[in-house]
């Protein structure tokens, strides 16, 4: 009886050139043979999803929702009043103000805007995002409990403040699989401010596996050259070569897989073939010269610029083309206890147009319907200033009890503004959207429900939502 | 517990083997009669216990499945399925009916729900589970093919074999074997020399058995699998993420491993060495298991909340590492399916909760508690200069009295102090001299209220210069006006003298800021000098206290009631190591009880012999002299000002103060006795290269028991703030009750752990020690064998193994020595197609095993297989390549260490990569590509992967391809003139194998290929054999080489290198 497994890398390389067989493809995808199966992912949709892909573009340090999005008319008012209890009623404060002798309210110096058709209220600092109010959906009401960077960071990105879990894109790397053949599924892309004063790391569990397979974390690209690592073959040896080394390779490999029968070195064969075409593929995805002056015209002259924000937009872009399957990017430098008012602009010029832009030309490309983009950070920003405060200068500190993001495509209904904050931007009176909420809801524009996507380990099942989480429904299409 | 008790009555004369015998690799339902734990627990506690279970909280319908008594009251009728409400719900098709209910997320399989039927019928008979009951060693079963079994765990997996109608496979060839044996007991390929002495050994494998277990490499290779249990980093975690030194806690295991410390014992030093009476310094060292746990140094965390993580931290990783139980799960409730209450949770956490530690701590160095751990070599070191002090001391004694005093004046002196004073004050960058009896700037306080009331008469008093000193009450409280302020990260000195009147703590001088609540970002910071009863000298120097500060205690003391002067010298630094405290001139050893981060600015107002602490009491006695100086870093002036001041003021003191009056008379004979000057010298340089050998020892976080005992509460769900009923240390007593004549401390716990009636401890060790050689545990969730556990593949060989090691003394060598000798080791690894269909995952073991390298094998057999490995073992963690900027754009901005990366140097590149530097928040990629965890909490077995990343790597990462080319020199220095004997010999150092005919053309025609290629394009082969740090072997033809490299790299790349099979 002929081994089913059994296949030579000729054989291989016909399957590969007339589309990829099954098997194969099980194996393209990083799974090892012995657990790999025909579908995608590990887990069928739960029911048909909306979104097929995910651009998460987060907002590390904190932005702050007084300035931003959550817009807070009266508090000119109460400039430099206490906050009051009232309000406040006994939250616990970070270690940063404790020692402070009041919570003095700061209004927003920044002016706010009713938007597009729908009236979305946004910032004059985010000029580009009124532009696509229409197009987004706000919400003004989701909350953490974590107070630090560190754990609300690691929560909003993996369900649990302690580390130890697997990231968002990682599990739904784990339940969706890949689209593209030459190219990893999860990608993550960094960016610094401009003006380079980022203070909060960022932590590789961020993108990580937790206790899911290490295939499932996420692959962060670099700028320049090399975009995966060792992705370049060494000089002196070159595509010639290199085809003439994997062919000895995979002939000595195939004879030990027919003397051995290990299924694991068919894998290995497979994965050997994908690196090689990842060495193409890597570097056209990233060769951005190609894109008409048009393109750089909408993301702005700094999508030029290889690590910028804005051609981390760009490549997101580009990425969804390719059929990746989740896109995180990361931008630094929210975190405003201090100076606010003089920091802040720089950062929103940074991501404001990027942001807006991609959101365009997604919808321009007709893509737009079937990528879920995510804009936001992992906390809000106190009503209370932090330190000294003037009408023109003022701090923030950390604020989980209520902030804002936005989310447009696939599968949220365009042009609303979801959920209320108290008059302080304090707590939530409206609709309020717990970070397992925000989370069900991503893996359900994906068509995953939240409580199927489990994974079994250390004795329990366990889940991105923990036992928690409730798909908003308010917010979907 | 009481539960508990019925149930283990009820298990009271059933051999647990009995539960085993129809026991089947997969966990299959079985022909046989059907067994409780292994066929239908499995099924209640995946569907049914959650809601049915010990959880009381979250117990629908007051209905529980999960014993006899309960189950039986309801819903079982044994004997009678069709009477059973259980088999009515499970069968029923209507959704308000059906159990598990529809939206559960729970569904029960047609042949499940069969078997729960039959097993009513029969019965329904509950038992214990079988990982809580202890081990038994059962007989040996009967085999058919007799000549095959080597050892006892043979006869278990034959009969295994031979049940399942199969049979073992053949000897693997015995280089193949002997490949095996060397990468998994020492994670190293064998050398062309080993394979040579070993084959002319009457039995080679034996004999390779007994070398690398006796091998240094060996504790290297056991030491890996734990340190990824033990969640090993060089780095704290978290956001800041800086360095911690933990190494010496990581050659104690190395070390332990190779002289085979007792299992037993290993545990015992881990949990509770510091416990142990009188514990030895690696006693002590051993207890930092339990913190290597992550540590959060990020501004504004709330401590308490941290410090409840790390407990838990430790819980988890005691529980997996040593009872294979999720504990962690009863930290918010009752374990959903382990007998572990919430409460048996904070009992457990009790033993850990008493930790003199802080939550936010290791801001850019260890957390306390800490302790010096000078390594072998610099405690030899330690000692030999410790004798050689004290010779000197001895010698320097005698000189001194043997001197006859009776005609000689001290007065001469003088001069050399008036010159040295002069010196120094012209070289004061900025002097803030508080001559307290005659400032302007000084205020007086009244004790009570604290408010200034100017005009309070000065006691004076006189100084031992002859200028008035200060007589400070102990009650009243003196404070100066707001100090200008300075740039203490320049470096500064205090200087003063003291003479205490009580024997009580008291500070001496304050700048630290006591008045904000100590929550505070900024609370206690500045500098504190202070006085313990016994006349200690305390200095503290905090940004925040105490969690970034350094803190220092002298060995001298301040006499009662004589003048004693002090010098404290900073050069700014953040660290202890920068700062120097002098005692009448002469520098004091000292303890640093914490060390981090404490190089605050000196401002605001000063507090003369009292803080802004106002439940400390004030300093009762006198001061005088009183000098803080701004001054650059570690010029000498200050100590030699002190020098000065200490000669000035003891021959002004005329012989009335005993230690003053040593102070002069050594000053005399030094100027006078030439003898006497070259023994004060050797004694001085001697003292010196002692607190230099001291201070440059590392230090290692370690347990340390706080002296007043923390109290621990329940935790409602798990939240720190959020205390209920008190509890005392204890532990789930359903395994084994606490010994009552124990300490119920740690050291009582290891006790418990190790005891030989203990179920889980024994099994859990064996089962990853079988992991470690099989690829999988004989229970594949090592970290759980709780009831969750999957079911063993040859429950009577892992009891067998249990019980034999503890018989064994706990002895981990000869477990191993058993495992690896055994016939199923031995066996060939290659599969067939009906194999992999009959067993997949080779559960049956009728093959040998056949698994990937670690990710550190791969790359240490890389540089062993080309010679550029440095073989030393321990030591500091080290730098190897890595991609440059990789911190970039990720890691915290400010500049603490370990934010940035300096690679090594020379052999730091080199060596095994145990000895890496790990950075939790950005580890090695290559080492996580091929699934290393990154070490953020305790992970007992690494998933397997294969994926395109891990070919790049291997084709691409510079060390591979620097190996590659020192491996094709290899090649062709010593495999003779023909390119395939050249071939040969580097195929078969790779695989322990002869390359076969069509192999070796192959590899000749890409040899001959890449050979031409090269000849024409010499420039390519000069860049290629260029790659690394190490000299190419320049007498090589580049192009050559460069071929050569190709070919090596691609064995390198060869499944069955990179495979241990």
């Amino acid at each position: 009886m002929p081994d089913p497994i059994l296949f030579n890398r000729r054989n291989f390389l016909v399957r590969s050139s007339l589309g990829l067989g099954a098997l194969a493809f099980g194996q393209l995808l990083g799974r090892a043979a012995s657990t790999s199966t025909a579908s995608h992912g590990a887990i069928p949709s739960h029911f048909k999803p909306r979104a097929k892909r995910v651009i998460y573009l987060f907002q590390s340090g904190g932005p702050s929702q007084l300035e931003l999005l959550d817009y807070k008319p009266t508090l000119k008012d109460h400039f430099d009043k206490d906050l009051p209890d009232s309000v406040r009623m006994g939250q616990r404060l970070t270690g940063m103000v404790t020692g402070q002798a009041r919570l003095p309210v700061a209004p927003s110096k920044f002016g706010f805007k009713q938007s597009g058709a729908s009236g979305t209220w946004i910032s004059e600092l985010l000029p580009w995002t009124q532009q696509i109010a229409d197009d987004i959906c706000v919400v003004n009401s989701l909350h953490t409990e974590a107070i630090n960077h560190d754990p609300a960071i690691t929560f909003i990105q993996s369900g649990s403040q302690q580390p130890g879990r697997p990231s968002l894109g990682a599990w739904v790397d784990y339940g969706l699989g890949s689209e593209s053949e030459n190219l990893p599924s999860f990608v993550v892309l960094v960016s610094v401010p401009s003006n380079g004063s980022a203070d909060q790391g960022l932590l590789s569990r961020l993108w990580g596996s937790g206790f899911l397979p290490s295939r499932h974390q996420g692959i962060k690209l670099r700028s320049g050259a090399e975009p995966v690592l060792y992705l370049k073959d060494p000089t002196g040896l070159n595509r010639e070569g290199r085809r003439a080394w994997l062919d000895t390779l995979d002939d000595l490999n195939t004879r030990q897989y027919e003397e051995a029968h290990d299924t694991e070195i068919a894998t290995r064969i497979a994965q050997y073939e994908m690196a090689y075409r990842m060495q193409s593929s890597m570097p056209e995805l990233m060769e951005l010269s190609g894109e008409p002056e048009s393109v750089f015209k909408l993301y702005g002259e700094s999508a030029k610029q290889p690590g910028s924000y804005a051609a981390n937009c760009l490549l997101a872009r580009r990425l969804v083309e390719r059929g990746v399957r989740f896109i995180q990017l990361y931008h630094r430098g929210w975190d405003h206890h201090g100076g606010l008012p003089n920091r802040i602009p720089v950062l929103a010029k940074d991501v404001d147009q990027a942001s807006a832009a991609l959101v365009m030309d997604l919808k321009m490309r007709g893509l737009l319907d079937e990528t879920l983009v995510v804009w936001g950070g992992e906390f809000g920003r106190t009503v209370y200033s932090q330190g000294r405060l003037t009408k023109e200068d003022y701090g923030r500190d950390h604020h989980g009890r209520a902030f804002s993001i936005w989310m447009a495509g696939g599968g949220i209904k365009p042009g609303i503004t979801y959920g209320k904050t108290d008059d302080f931007s304090f707590s939530i009176v409206e609709n309020p959207v717990h970070i397992h909420d925000l989370q069900a809801t991503i893996l359900h524009t994906l068509g995953l429900d939240h409580e199927k996507l489990t994974y079994r380990f250390q004795g329990r099942q366990y889940r991105l939502t923990d036992v928690f989480g409730e798909v908003v429904k308010g917010i979907l299409a | 517990m009481n539960r508990f008790r019925y149930k283990l009555s009820l298990l009271t004369g059933i051999s647990v083997f009995a539960l085993f015998a129809a026991a089947t690799a997969q966990g299959a339902a079985p022909a046989a009669a059907i067994e409780y734990d292994r066929d239908i627990r499995p099924i209640l506690s995946e569907n049914c216990f959650f809601c049915h279970g010990a959880d009381a909280n979250k117990r629908k319908g007051k209905l529980r499945l999960d014993d006899f008594e309960n189950a039986t009251k309801k819903a079982i009728v044994p004997g009678k399925p069709d009477e059973s409400e259980l088999i009515k719900r499970i069968f029923s098709t209507d959704p308000d009916e059906k159990m598990p209910p529809p939206d559960s997320n729970r569904h029960l399989k047609e042949e499940q729900r069969e078997l729960l039927r039959a097993w009513i019928k029969q019965g329904s008979k509950y038992s214990q589970h079988w990982a809580f009951t202890a081990p038994e060693r059962a007989s040996l079963p009967k085999v058919q093919k007799t000549d095959w079994p080597r050892n006892a765990i043979d006869y278990f997996v034959l009969g295994r074999i031979e049940e399942e109608k199969l049979s073992p496979s053949s000897r693997a060839p015995l280089n193949k074997l002997l490949r095996r044996a060397s990468l998994d007991l020492t994670g190293l390929p064998p050398t062309p020399e080993q394979m040579q002495r070993w084959q002319r050994e009457p039995d080679p494998y034996e004999a390779a058995v007994d070398e690398l277990l006796a091998s240094p490499h060996f504790g290297e290779r056991m030491a890996s699998d734990w340190m990824d249990i033990a969640r090993y980093a060089d780095t704290h975690g978290f956001n800041n993420d800086s360095l911690r030194t933990m190494w010496r806690w990581r050659d104690w295991v190395i070390e332990a491993f190779n002289r085979n410390l007792p299992y037993d014992q290993f545990i015992t030093q881990q949990l509770a060495g510091d416990l142990l009476p009188k514990p030895t310094l690696d006693q002590l060292i051993a207890t930092g298991f339990n913190r290597n746990h992550v540590i959060n140094s990020e501004g504004g965390i709330i401590d308490e909340e941290y410090r409840v993580e790390y407990v838990a931290d430790r819980i988890q990783a005691t529980s997996l590492a040593w009872l294979g139980l999720t504990m962690g799960c009863a930290r918010c409730h009752d374990h959903k399916f382990d007998p572990v209450s919430q409460k048996d949770y904070y009992r457990f956490f009790a033993f850990f909760n008493n930790i003199d530690e802080l939550g936010e701590d290791g801001r850019v160095a260890n957390a306390s508690p800490f302790i010096p751990s000078p390594t072998a070599l610099q405690h030899e070191q330690i000692e030999r200069n410790k004798k050689e002090l004290n010779a000197a001391e001895k010698h320097l004694k005698k000189l001194f009295a043997e001197q006859d005093w009776t005609n000689i004046e001290p007065n001469g002196l003088r001069s050399d102090r008036t010159n040295a004073v002069t010196g120094v004050q012209t070289n004061l960058v900025f002097g803030l001299s508080l001559p307290l009896w005659n400032s302007g700037l000084l205020q007086l306080a009244n004790a009570k209220d604290g408010k200034a009331i100017h005009g309070t008469k000065v006691v004076l008093t006189n100084g031992p210069l002859g200028t008035p000193g200060l007589y400070l009450d102990g009650k009243t409280e003196y404070k100066t006006e707001a100090l200008p302020g300075f740039d203490a990260s320049k470096g500064w000195a205090f200087s003063a003298w003291v003479r205490r009147a009580e024997a009580k703590e008291a500070t001496l001088f304050s700048t630290m800021n006591y008045s904000v609540p100590p929550s505070s970002a900024s609370y206690g910071e500045g500098v504190g000098i202070l006085l313990s009863a016994d006349g200690a000298v305390e200095v503290r120097l905090a940004r925040r206290w105490p969690a970034y500060s350094i803190d220092i205690t002298t060995h001298d003391k301040a006499p009662m009631n004589e003048w004693c002067h002090l010098l404290i010298t900073c050069n700014g630094s953040e660290l202890a190591k920068g700062i120097h405290v002098f005692v009448d001139g002469r520098e004091s050893f000292r303890d640093v009880p914490h060390d981090d981060y404490g190089a605050p600015g000196i401002s605001g107002v000063a507090h003369v012999g009292c803080s802004s602490d106002t439940n400390a009491a004030p300093f009762h006695g006198s001061l005088a002299g009183f000098k803080l100086i701004s001054h650059p870093n570690t010029s000498p002036e200050p100590i030699e000002l002190a020098r000065g001041e200490v000669l000035e003021a003891a021959v002004t003191d005329g012989g009335r103060s005993p230690s003053l009056d040593r102070v002069w008379k050594e000053a005399w004979l030094q100027k006078h006795n030439s003898e006497f000057a070259e023994a004060l010298r050797q004694e001085s340089d001697a003292r010196n290269a002692l607190l230099t050998l001291e201070a440059d020892a590392p230090t290692t976080m370690v347990m340390h028991e706080l002296k007043k005992k923390r109290p621990t509460f329940v935790l409602f769900r798990g939240q720190y703030d959020q205390h209920r009923e008190e509890v005392e240390p204890g532990v789930p007593e359903f395994l084994l009750p606490f010994p009552k004549d124990d300490p119920r401390n740690r050291l009582g716990l290891a006790r418990w752990l190790t005891d030989r009636r203990q179920p889980l401890t024994a099994r859990v060790v064996v089962n990853r020690f079988w992991q470690s050689f099989f690829g999988e545990g004989i229970v594949k969730s090592v970290e759980d064998l709780g009831l969750q556990a999957d079911w063993p593949s040859n429950p009577e060989l892992l009891d067998w193994l249990a019980v034999e090691f503890m018989e064994s003394g706990w002895d981990v060598k000869k477990l191993i020595r058993e495992i690896v000798t055994s016939a199923t080791y031995c066996q060939d690894s290659k599969s067939t197609p009906e194999l992999n269909n009959r067993d997949p995952e080779n559960r049956l073991l009728a093959r040998g095993p056949r698994q990937r390298l670690t990710a550190e094998m791969l790359r240490d057999q890389a540089l062993a297989l080309s010679g550029l490995m440095e073989g030393e073992i321990g030591g500091p963690p080290v730098f190897p390549y890595q991609p440059a900027n990789l911190y970039k754009g990720i890691v915290v901005a400010a500049d603490y260490p370990g934010t940035s990366y300096t690679e090594s140097k020379g052999a730091g590149l080199y060596r095994r990569s145990l000895y890496s530097f790990w950075k939790r928040t950005v580890p090695n990629p290559t080492l996580s590509t091929f699934d290393a965890p990154d070490r953020e909490f305790c992970v007992a077995r690494r998933l397997r992967t294969n994926t395109p990343l891990q070919a790049l790597a291997l084709m691409n990462d510079p060390i591979q391809l620097e190996s590659a080319r020192d491996f094709a020199a290899r090649m062709i220095a010593q495999g003779g003139k023909d390119p395939a004997d050249r071939l040969k010999y580097g195929f078969e150092l790779a695989t322990a194998r002869t390359p076969a005919t069509d192999e070796l053309n192959k590899l000749s025609t890409l040899l001959d290929q890449r050979l031409s290629y090269y000849r024409d394009e010499p420039e390519e082969a000069k860049s290629l054999v260029a790659v690394g740090a190490s000299k190419c072997p320049a007498e090589l033809n580049a192009a050559e080489l460069a071929a050569y490299s190709n070919v090596a790299s691609l064995i390198l790349n060869l499944d069955e290198t990179i495979t241990r099979n």
